[in-house]
């Protein structure tokens, strides 16, 4: 369907993953799977951690993000290259990596690392930074074993 | 005793020039580092510019929500101030401009009846607020050369945790914004509550350009939980900012500042070298005067 195109971005804090035109933008968000297409009505969502999925004509982009947040501009004159209606889908991610870019090896080694010191941090349970400590490991978990899954499949 | 002087002076220039290579090869090297801090900048506005237009919309869709949870409150009790300085020194007033502007603030929010608590970025925060018997209740380091975004989450966490629980009404940054290479200040700017629409002049401009009609748009979760979700994210993406700038700003101050040291160095050596010519000089002559001094005393008179 030619025309049916939008301009996608997926961005994260050190650089654009993606720039360009794109016919459909699928990601997770805390009410279910959704795909946005051209002329979607304007939203915003959260994006729960997993792979988003940008289709441009031609090929298949898929991005692994730690959560973020989905913004769908559409009105006139939003879309740069297309006249009258046209609609931006952004994508902010603070985490993201492309699929094809995990680093398998590397999320093993933090797999363990961080199983390990959560297990000296349930040893040990002293203070009331012990919180916050257990909160930034469960998050690191979660993220290397979020990577595993997403690599070996 | 002539030729003592000399040794001196030959002394000192080599010590001056010898400082003068170091100061070069740092100038050289805070050059480089400032075009690369300056792409990382550049590369990191796309996702400022989303997360701000993101923020604006979210608060022009429900102003009750946005003005119970955005804005600059009114009479803050307990405030956190962050600041942020680089790791090493030998960067001209770059440290010190923060951490004056620091200790100002905190001077002036303390006289107003609030509670203060300080986080600092760099290591030469700490030092310079305990001498002065300021308690840092926490201090971050080691990466202001070359921040990475995880370390912009560890410091905003430590800074959003104790906001979200209720401890805190206000947090302040202190950071040095990079304008160009010759330019960079001091700023003072609130991280948390988030600034609405209103607030900031910046906000204001990208929602009449970026969001579409407003009220149109649909929101999931709705909008408390959107705000309530987007804030931590919302001061991470601030804070990596504030330390992209303060590394190129950093690099910047310490170019300037080594390009001057090696001016000096030049013109000291200059001056040295010519007062030790003179030195030379004078002891040459003082040498002949006494030989041919000493040749005249022994010739024989010619009346003799």
């Amino acid at each position: 369907m030619a025309g049916a195109t939008f301009a996608a971005n997926l961005v994260c804090p050190e650089r654009a993953l993606f720039e360009g035109r794109a016919s459909a933008v699928s990601c997770r968000t805390s009410d279910g799977l959704i795909t946005v297409q051209n002329l979607h009505t304007p939203f915003v969502a959260d994006v729960l951690p997993g792979v988003v999925t940008i289709e441009t004509g031609s090929e298949v982009l898929r991005v692994l993000v730690h959560g973020g947040f989905l913004q769908v501009a559409t009105g006139p004159g939003l879309d740069t290259e297309a006249e009258g209606l046209g609609s931006t889908v952004t994508v902010l991610a603070g985490v993201a990596e492309l699929v094809g870019e995990i680093d398998l090896a590397r999320a093993e080694v933090a797999k363990s690392g961080a199983e390990a010191a959560l297990s000296a941090l349930n040893s040990s349970n002293d203070d009331e930074h012990a919180a916050a400590k257990r909160q930034s490991i469960e998050g690191d978990l979660a993220r290397a074993e979020l990577r595993i899954a997403t690599a070996s499949k | 005793m002539a030729g003592g002087q000399e040794r001196v002076l030959r002394r000192r220039i080599k010590s001056v020039n010898a400082t003068k290579k170091i100061t070069k090869a740092m100038e050289l090297i805070a050059a480089s580092q400032i075009s690369r801090s300056q792409q990382r900048i550049a590369s990191n506005r796309p996702f400022r510019v989303g997360m701000a237009s993101l923020i604006v919309e979210a608060a022009s869709a429900n102003k009750a929500v946005a003005e119970k949870m955005l804005g600059v409150p009114e009479n803050p009790k307990s405030i956190t101030i962050v600041c942020i300085v680089g790791d090493r020194g030998l960067s001209g007033a770059y440290n010190s401009s923060v951490l004056r502007a620091t200790e100002r603030l905190i001077a002036e929010k303390t006289a107003n009846g609030a509670q203060v608590s300080l986080i600092t970025v760099g290591k030469k925060a700490p030092s310079y607020f305990r001498f002065r018997g300021f308690e840092v209740a926490e201090s971050f380091q080691g990466f202001s050369d070359k921040p990475e975004f995880e370390n912009a989450r560890a410091v905003a966490t430590a800074i959003a945790q104790p906001f979200t629980n209720g401890e805190v009404d206000q947090v302040l940054l202190v950071s040095t914004n990079y304008l160009s290479a010759a330019t960079q200040q001091v700023a003072i700017s609130q991280l948390l509550p988030l600034l609405g629409p209103d607030d900031g002049a910046e906000g204001e401009q990208q929602s009449s350009k970026q969001a579409g009609p407003a009220g149109y748009t649909e929101f999931e979760p709705d909008v408390e939980h959107l705000l309530a979700e987007l804030a931590p994210k919302a001061v991470e993406a601030e804070v990596f900012a504030a330390l992209l700038e303060g590394a190129a700003s950093f690099h910047a101050s310490q170019q300037r500042a080594m390009a001057a040291a090696t001016e000096n160095a030049e013109e000291l050596a200059r001056t040295l070298t010519r007062t030790m010519n003179r030195a030379r000089q004078d002891a040459i002559t003082t040498e002949i005067m006494e030989i041919v001094g000493g040749a005249e005393a022994l010739r024989p008179s010619k009346g003799a």
